[in-house]
């Protein structure tokens, strides 16, 4: 990457990221993942009335569940306003090319994303100082929420790259986000498996491997394995390359 | 280039970066290979410990140790909770074979339903655990195998998950050491169970689950309680509850000792499973069962290390109070980890202990010889007599006043031990004079026919050794018996697969009979802290909120029980000779008021019960309130002044 692509990578980003800030939008989402991270928290998980400061179980659990709506709701604009706009002539006309224009609008989400998940901050404090608790989990867990986050903003990214529609692009983001939550859960691989043909079976296994949650509750326990942040990183990675392909067969 | 070339070579490109992370994943996930691991843990849970590094380092190349590990990994029968706890322990054994550079070889088996594996595991030794009502099995567990000696660990429990390194690591240090350590055990209660004799319809009890645990790694001897002689290929002494200790046998303890020996001791000044056998039938004979004196005590050796104890006192805390029989009681004493010595190698990382009707010991400076006390317990604590010990079982504390002493509970002693008989073996028969336990009690069997106390006069030079040979004898002494029944130191596992340990009293006696057993290796690895870290600023809150009202209610406890006394007395007794019950009016109302008067006590004992409470909970609603609402309203309000801001400077504009 030559000195020009990062500066060019730089200059949407802050264009992308100050015009968070600008949008209402931000402060509400922001203000609705506070309230469903530490409400789910002390209200539904009742960490409180649990003799354990860990965060694990009863803080970073919730994370997956409140991303699969969240991340759509911050990345549905990537890429659909700006087809819907027009706006994505205009940008391509710039000398900037896609995969700069992909980085820098990604990026300006993932650090909008990460002062979001840096507001919850509170809650170690808040353990800190009614116990005890082994700092490794915290920032073990902390990585894994956002590179959980990371992942499904891609994921709209690549989705927001095929669409116009914010709407459409949140909806199909939204459920793929579930399928890959959800799909590692024994329950509905069985109903899945028992209503499929045998033969397809490896099929559904295979997968199945592509779930989130495993490699993300490893992380909270306080361990990285490389595997599991490969896994994160992956995704991301191969989701922005189908975001890269999307835009390519959009413009042709 | 054509722009179609053009997209023809992205796109290509684009399949390959793909490809490549796929195999990438496959090779790191699928694999293993180069799959590295950071532990960010404080206590490296998920890192080998030194001590089980130490084991590896032992395994002779010559004698390879193969680990074979079977994990049912077919999603299907596969519980949630059990998947990332199987996929941690192979990561974890995964290190183990990388650590052993070549001696450890892991097979990993996935004994799914209906396969040849399942077989295998069934050969294998591993329990299965069936999870539907088609009748399928999952498995969790391992052997480890070196030569023809094999150790299974059949079922890997998560709730248990810090003791798996443990488990496996001395299932490791067993199977590459082909002698097993010999640990005498000396008790006149049947911790160590009772073999059933094939013409006896009923089973004898069961040995106590320390006994069992100690059974799995070293051979077990019964020492006899009256032995002149404690055989010198012992390592470990461990004596439960000395009620009939003469002092032959307090001499051969002593010899025993200075020779090289260590000593774990359990004495108690009121030991319920004594009392409670001495009231039982023997389920052999159906005769009643052998008396048992409840109080223990080893005079003559405690005075020559260095310890003073009274055989008939009991510590009473209200601090650490926990609960007996359903009912609070401060001589059940549940022991917290800032009463425990983080210090001592036996005791450093357990985190509580339980003990019933414990006794107070006291040390006095002996020349050559180290005292660490290993268990203590509040300022809020005295110490009462066994009479009124039993009493509480029934009745709550009235009048407590705090010694404002903490009570020593547990010690270990090392360094260079003096004989606790200068002038050499004790003449024979010689039970001793008032201090022993068992010879104030007529029925103790070793007082049946006691001669007179005599001085201890004793043959000069008889060959008995006057102080240790080494300074690495080690003495531990405990003051309660009670903490090694299973009751006390084992709970039900919640997902009914067996018991498991609960406090640190099993682990201190394991950890120390390793530890004196000369493996020391073992220790380091079972001494890590459970992930549980608890919040400890409520617990003082509380403790703060009850010392605030408890001058409150244990008044209202006490005019409670006068009432009641006065109640029971005031109340018309039956004329037996005339079967007539006559009451006056004047008693029927004093009565009657006296009952409102307990109604009324109990109202308030409630009031305060529940003022007590929502203090608490209204700390807890602050803390969740604040954390809940104060930072998204700081984001709300921001945003609010900057929208505000800007249409402003877009009105002007």
């Amino acid at each position: 990457m030559s000195n020009r692509d990062i500066q060019n990578t730089l200059a949407v980003f802050k264009r992308e990221f100050l015009g968070y800030f600008n949008s209402p939008v931000f402060y509400v989402i922001v203000v609705i993942f506070l309230l469903a991270a530490n409400g789910f928290t002390f209200f539904f998980s009742r960490i409180l009335d649990y003799d354990d400061v860990s965060l694990a179980t009863r803080f970073f659990v919730w994370h997956p569940w409140i991303y699969t709506v969240l991340a759509p709701a911050v990345g549905m604009r990537l890429w659909s306003e700006e087809h819907r706009l027009g706006t994505i002539e205009l940008l391509m006309t710039m000398p900037v090319s896609p995969w700069q224009a992909i980085l820098g609008k990604f990026f300006a989400a993932a650090g909008v994303w990460l002062i979001g998940l840096g507001l919850t901050l509170p809650i170690v404090i808040t353990m800190s100082v009614l116990g005890d608790p082994d700092n490794g989990p915290v920032i073990s867990g902390y990585v894994a929420s956002y590179l959980y986050a990371m992942a499904c903003l891609a994921l709209t990214s690549a989705v927001s790259a095929f669409t116009r529609s914010q709407v459409v692009c949140f909806i199909i983001s939204v459920s793929l986000c579930l399928f890959i939550a959800l799909i590692g859960d024994p329950s509905l691989t069985h109903t899945v498996v028992n209503a499929m043909p045998s033969g397809l079976e490896s099929i559904v296994r295979f997968i199945c491997y592509f779930s989130f949650m495993d490699h993300f509750f490893e992380m909270t326990k306080g361990i990285f394995v490389l595997r599991d942040v490969l896994y994160f990183v992956s995704v991301i990675v191969v989701a922005l390359l189908v975001t890269d392909f999307g835009l390519r067969s959009k413009r042709a | 280039m054509s722009a179609s070339n053009k997209t023809a070579t992205a796109g290509i490109t684009a399949l390959l970066v793909v490809a490549i992370i796929i195999a990438l994943n496959f090779l790191v996930g699928g694999v293993g290979f180069g799959n590295l691991r950071l532990d960010l843990t404080e206590d490296g849970l998920y890192t080998l410990s030194k001590g089980t590094k130490n084991i590896i380092g032992h395994i002779s190349a010559d004698e390879p140790v193969t680990i074979k590990f079977y994990a049912t990994n077919d999603d299907r029968v596969m519980p949630n909770l059990l998947k990332p706890h199987a996929r941690s322990i192979e990561d974890l054994l995964l290190e183990y074979e990388k650590q052993s550079g070549g001696n450890i070889t892991l097979e990993v088996i996935h004994p799914n339903p209906d396969t040849d594996e399942e077989e295998k595991a069934k050969d294998d030794e591993i329990r299965g655990m069936q999870v539907n009502q088609q009748g399928d099995q999952i498995y969790l567990g391992l052997s480890v195998q070196c030569l023809d000696r094999k150790e299974v660990l059949p079922f890997l429990n998560p709730e248990d998950a810090t003791a798996f390194e443990y488990d496996v690591s001395r299932a490791i240090a067993k199977v590459i050491k082909p002698k097993k350590t010999i640990i005498g055990l000396m008790s006149p209660m049947p911790v160590g169970g009772v073999p059933s004799m094939p013409f006896q319809q009923q089973r004898g009890p069961e040995a106590w689950a320390i006994i069992q645990q100690l059974k799995a790694d070293y051979e077990v001897r019964d020492v006899s309680m009256t032995t002149d002689k404690v055989d010198s290929d012992i390592t470990v002494l461990l004596i439960i509850h000395p009620a009939t200790f003469t002092q032959k046998t307090q001499y051969a303890i002593d010899q025993y000792l200075l020779g090289g020996g260590h000593i774990i001791a359990f004495v108690d000044p009121h030991c319920l499973l004594a009392q409670a056998l001495s009231s039982q039938p023997n389920p052999m004979t159906g005769q009643p069962g052998n008396m048992i004196n409840t109080s223990s005590d080893m005079p003559e050796l405690f005075k020559a290390w260095g310890l003073t104890y009274q055989k008939d006192m009991v510590v009473a805390d209200m601090n650490y109070r926990g609960v007996f029989n359903g009912r609070p009681n401060p001589t059940a004493l549940q022991i917290p980890a800032k009463s425990i010595n983080q210090d001592e190698r036996v005791t450093s990382g357990l985190q509580s202990f339980t003990l019933i009707n414990a006794g107070s010991l006291g040390i006095e400076a002996k020349e050559g010889l180290n005292v660490a006390t290993l268990v203590s317990s509040s300022e809020v604590s005295d110490l009462i007599d066994t009479e009124a010990a039993e009493k509480l079982r029934r009745e709550p504390m009235v009048n407590f006043t705090p010694s404002g002493k903490k009570k020593i509970l547990g010690v270990h002693i090392t360094g260079k031990f003096k004989s606790a008989f200068p002038n050499g073996k004790p003449a024979d028969p010689m039970p001793k004079a008032e201090s022993g336990g068992a010879q104030q009690d007529a029925s103790a069997p070793a007082a049946a026919g006691a001669a007179p106390a005599a001085p201890a006069a004793a043959k000069k030079d008889d060959g008995s050794l006057k102080e240790s040979k080494t300074s690495e004898s080690n003495v531990i002494v405990f003051t309660d018996a009670d903490m090694l029944y299973d009751a006390f130191c084992l709970r039900q596992g919640d997902l009914g697969v067996g018991a498991i340990t609960s406090g640190g009293n099993l682990p201190m006696v394991l950890n120390a009979v390793e530890l004196f057993a000369g493996g020391g290796d073992l220790i380091q690895v079972r001494n890590r802290k459970a992930p549980v870290r608890p919040f400890t600023l409520f617990k003082e809150m509380r403790e703060s909120v009850e010392e605030k009202y408890r001058p409150q209610l244990v008044k209202l406890e006490k005019e409670r029980q006068d009432l009641a006394e006065k109640l029971s007395k005031a109340r018309p007794q039956l004329d037996l000779k005339k079967g007539t019950l006559i009451v006056d009016q004047g008693t029927m109302n004093n009565i009657k008021e006296m009952e409102t008067n307990s109604k009324k006590i109990d109202k308030q004992v409630r009031e305060i019960r529940k003022e007590m409470n929502k203090e608490d909970e209204f700390t807890k609603t602050l803390i969740k309130i604040g954390n809940v609402f104060m930072v998204p309203l700081i984001v709300g309000v921001v945003g609010l002044i900057l929208a505000m801001q800007r249409r402003v400077r877009t009105a002007a504009a």
